[in-house]
Formats: structure tokens, C-alpha cells, sequence
């Protein structure tokens, strides 16, 4: 490979922007944090206050609960979605492609607007089960339920984009092979897809769980002042209440427990998976 | 023939396309509907009263010029910081190289609210909030990862034979990234400018916070209004944007391969 060591400085002008405008204002809350609230430092005063305040704990719990379902429906669903997408060809390929993957493309917003008119009071869903003879459809909006349906929809095709590269490096004779075996589909989608796609499963899961660890629009949008997560909180602190040591400290910890949890995925990738 | 099984299958695949396009279905039917929100069973008749209210309403029309013009001056120059720092990470070694490498992928897995919160305070100090300065350059942070990536999966997968063969022929630095460089990871280069663009375009947890009435980007504009209005004007300016990302996604998908260029 070329090495040529004049070429350096085009490293530089990113290097300062990514530094100055990313690095240097990260790096900044996080030592704030550690301000005690006497004003010493460092302390993790603000941690141990925050974390063992009931409202805040409860915030975190439903925050890693519902991230845990999320991540479970877009595994659920994001397996025959990835599968046929891999198989299908023209139409269907095109279909999923368009239908699935493309809106990755299109603002977060503007889709959870749209969620936000389905699951709204008298909104899509509401209407649909008072005309086929409901009197009384379930509120929706601005619950557990309405926060997952707005994360599944934006987070499934990450999934799916995981999913499909495994599925598709598969080895088709072996599924003729175990057909000819007398394997039915069910047998061999358990001992012969899953074992080959587990890594797959694995990055996709872990992708989707630090993604829902974050998530702020399907919250903000859908959950209301009903369903606080960690990031509606941050929110609420910095911008509604201006309590700014709380909002840099949730963020703080909102930024370890995604960096864990991804670390911890390359972590396992490493010990397991690089040995086969 | 298809088994039970195979049937079942398709179906579930047809009930999961809907459910991905129903949220946009909707804006699109709110957009042109003649009452403002949803009825069923749906009434006749389109509208276009709620695009008269969009050119009535400069909070969202100036949202939707703003994002545009930052999106059309993001690419340019985050693609110029990304080329060049894919061919300096690529061509050369130093020290802390393996540290700038994490930087420039941080921004990816860090939750963009967490930027958010410590961009608004570092920009309190500095007098950024609410400027256009501030916004450009959190655009720039945000999307520079994936630019970069693009690029750089380009340059990793040829080989600089070529390029020696154009320096030891006499061709200048500039010559020989115009004619060799340049050609090759053109397909990195096209990826990257419709991800920045469409990040840009889409980004709001970031710029939420950085932002405010006279200088909120289309998401902030649609979100404000969402929040203090309840008739379907946002629906009217989301048709523009639903448009734009489709277009992207067919663009991407014509010139490079729409899931490879998201998936790498």
C-alpha cells in the first residue's frame, strides 16, 4: 500500500471540525457531570442522587422495558421481512425494498406525524373500530403501546438491513440437503437458519436496543407527558424546566449505557465468533 | 404449489409492507383531504385548500427553504472533509490515527439527543444557539460519519497501482486525483452526497435543541406546528419531503444499490 506521508494534512480540516464541534461539547457535559452539589470536583454526587430517586429509576426501567420489547417485535418481524427480501426477486424485492428500507430515508418526523393521526383519539384506528361496531375503542395515543409501534417502524429496517447480508450468504444446497433429508421447513429454519444467522440476530438486537435506548421522536410525539423516557426526560429538563446539572447527568448516563451495550456486543464478537 | 405455510408467509410480508407505508399513507391522505382529518368511512373529494395554507404560513415554508439550502451547501462540504480525510486515513499512518478513527465514527452511535444537549450548552457559551453557523456545523458532525464511511469503502476496495503508474508518468497531486481518484470512488462519493443529504434533511434531535423560531429547519418547523396546531398544513409541507425521500431512495437505488449503500 501507498503510504505517503504528505498527504497528512487532509486529515486535518475534519480532524478540527470533528474535535472542536463534537469532541470538545460531548466532553464537556460529561465533566460537568462530575460537578458535586456543593460545586466540588470531581463527584458523582449528581449520580447517586439521580439514580436513586424513584422517578428517575422508574424513567430508566421503562426506558430499557420497552427498548427489550422493541427490540424483540423487530426481531419478530424483521426475520420474514429480511428472508423475503433475500428470496424475492423483481416485484416483491422492489415492494419490500421501497416499502421497508426506503422510509429510512424519509424524516423520522414527518413518519411519527403520521403515527400520531393513526393511534390518535378519533384518529384512523379509533374510527375503523367504532364503524365496525366498537362503542368504546381503547385510548392509544400517548401510551407504551403507541411509543413502540412509532420505534418498531423506524427501527425494523436497521434490523432487516442486518439480517439480510447473513441470510443471504447462506448456502442454498443446504437447505436441499435437508429437505432430501426429510426436514420440514420448520426443523429447518430452527437447526439450519437461526445457528448459521445468530451472529446476525445478535448485531441486529444489539443495534436496535442502544437505537431504542435513544430514541426521542416515537416518545416525544406519541408517548406525551404520558410515556417519560430517558430521552423525553433530557428534554424536559434542558429545554421545559432549564434544570441543567439533571439534563447533562441523564444524558451522561443515556451515553454510557449505549456505549456499554455496544461495547459489550464487540466484546462477544470477538471471543466467539472470530475463532469460526 | 404453495403450501399453507408459503401462503401464510406472503401474507404476513403484504400486512408488514402496509404497516410500514400506513404512516405515510396517511399524511398523504390528510394532505389532500377536503375536511382536515381523518374520516371513515372516507369521504369523496380531494382538496388542495391546505397547500393555500402552506404558502400562507412562512414558519413552515421558510423551514422547508431552510433545510433545503443547508442540505445543497452540507454536501458539498462535508464531502470534501470526508474525501479527503478517507484518502489521508487511508494513504497514511500516524500516531493517534486508531483515536481520530473512533471520532469520526462516534457521532454514529452516540444518541444524537446526548449531541444535542452538549452542543446547546457549548454553543450557550459561544453565542452559537440559534444561528445558522451553529446548525451548519452540528449538520456537518452529523453527517461527516457516513460520508466518510462511503468514501472510504470505495478507496478500500481498489487498488493504487493506477495511481503510481499516472505519478511516476508525471501526473501532478491535483491531475492525478481528478483523473484516477476521483473516477474510482465516484460510486462512494454519489452514496455519501445522498446520505448527507437526506441525514440533513431528516436530522432533528440534534438541531431541536441548537435552534429557535427564526432559524428551525423543516423537522423543528413541522414539529412546533404539530405541537400548537391541529389541522394537516404540516401534511401539505411532509408531501414535499415524503417526495424528496423516495426520490432519494430511487436515485440511490439507480446509480449504487439502495441496500448496499445503507448497509455498510
Amino acid at each position: 500500500m501507498r503510504v505517503n506521508r504528505r498527504q497528512l494534512w487532509l486529515v486535518v480540516p475534519a480532524a478540527i471540525v470533528m474535535i472542536a464541534v463534537f469532541v470538545f461539547p460531548v466532553g464537556t457535559i460529561m465533566l460537568q457531570s462530575l460537578t458535586g452539589e456543593a460545586g466540588n470536583w470531581p463527584s458523582i454526587d449528581r449520580f447517586v442522587t439521580l439514580l436513586s430517586d424513584p422517578f428517575i429509576q422508574g424513567v430508566f426501567l421503562r426506558t430499557i422495558m420497552l427498548g427489550l420489547i422493541c427490540t424483540a417485535i423487530c426481531l419478530i418481524i424483521g426475520l420474514p421481512l429480511a428472508s423475503a427480501y433475500v428470496r424475492a426477486t423483481g416485484f416483491w424485492k422492489t415492494a419490500i425494498l421501497f416499502s421497508v428500507i426506503a422510509p429510512l430515508l424519509i424524516n423520522h418526523v414527518v413518519r411519527t406525524y403520521g403515527w400520531s393521526v393513526i393511534l390518535a383519539k378519533s384518529g384512523v384506528i379509533d374510527q375503523i373500530l367504532r364503524a365496525i361496531g366498537i362503542s368504546e375503542p381503547p385510548t392509544l395515543i400517548y401510551t407504551d403501546f403507541a411509543v413502540v409501534v412509532g420505534m418498531v417502524n423506524v427501527f425494523t429496517p436497521f434490523m432487516v438491513l442486518t439480517l439480510a447480508p447473513a441470510l443471504s450468504r447462506i448456502d442454498y444446497r443446504l437447505y436441499s440437503a435437508a429437505s432430501s433429508l426429510g426436514a420440514g421447513q420448520l426443523r429447518q429454519f430452527r437447526t439450519l437458519t437461526l445457528p448459521l444467522i445468530r451472529p446476525g440476530i445478535v448485531v441486529g438486537c444489539v443495534l436496535v436496543f442502544s437505537l431504542s435506548q435513544g430514541a426521542f421522536i416515537a416518545p416525544l410525539m406519541l408517548g406525551g407527558s404520558g410515556v417519560q423516557l430517558t430521552a423525553t426526560l433530557v428534554y424536559t429538563d434542558a429545554m421545559v424546566l432549564y434544570n441543567w446539572p439533571q439534563a447533562t447527568a441523564v444524558a451522561v448516563i443515556l451515553l454510557i449505557v449505549v456505549l456499554l451495550v455496544v461495547s459489550f456486543q464487540s466484546t462477544l464478537a470477538r471471543t466467539k465468533w472470530s475463532e469460526k | 404449489m404453495r403450501s399453507p405455510g408459503q401462503v401464510a408467509l406472503r401474507l404476513l410480508i403484504v400486512l408488514l409492507i402496509l404497516f410500514f407505508l400506513a404512516p405515510l399513507a396517511v399524511v398523504l391522505y390528510l394532505a389532500f383531504s377536503p375536511v382536515g382529518f381523518f374520516q371513515f368511512p372516507p369521504q369523496g373529494g380531494l382538496s388542495l385548500q391546505w397547500f393555500d395554507k402552506l404558502w400562507e404560513t412562512p414558519e413552515l415554508l421558510n423551514g422547508l427553504y431552510r433545510s433545503l439550502i443547508l442540505a445543497a451547501v452540507i454536501v458539498p462540504v462535508t464531502g470534501a472533509l470526508a474525501i479527503a480525510s478517507a484518502l489521508a486515513m487511508k494513504r497514511t499512518t500516524f500516531r493517534g490515527k486508531s483515536i481520530l478513527d473512533s471520532i469520526f465514527v462516534a457521532p454514529i452511535i452516540v444518541p444524537s439527543l446526548v449531541i444535542g444537549v452538549a452542543l446547546l450548552q457549548v454553543y450557550g457559551m459561544l453565542g452559537l444557539n440559534d444561528t445558522y453557523a451553529g446548525v451548519f456545523l452540528a449538520h456537518i458532525v452529523i453527517t461527516f460519519p457516513y460520508f466518510l464511511r462511503s468514501v472510504y469503502v470505495s478507496l478500500a476496495t481498489k487498488d493504487s497501482y493506477l495511481e503510481d503508474a499516472a505519478e511516476s508518468l508525471g501526473a501532478g497531486p491535483w491531475r492525478l486525483f481528478r483523473t484516477i481518484t476521483f473516477p474510482t470512488i465516484r460510486p462512494g462519493v454519489i452514496s455519501g452526497a445522498i446520505f448527507a443529504f437526506v441525514i440533513s434533511l431528516d436530522e432533528f434531535s440534534v438541531t431541536l435543541f441548537i435552534v429557535g423560531r427564526h432559524t428551525q429547519t423543516a423537522p423543528v418547523a413541522i414539529y412546533n406546528y404539530w405541537f400548537d396546531n391541529a389541522n394537516p398544513t404540516v401534511a401539505a409541507l411532509s408531501v414535499f419531503i415524503i417526495i424528496i425521500g423516495f426520490f432519494a431512495a430511487w436515485l440511490a437505488n439507480k446509480t449504487v444499490s439502495l441496500d448496499r449503500m445503507l448497509m455498510q
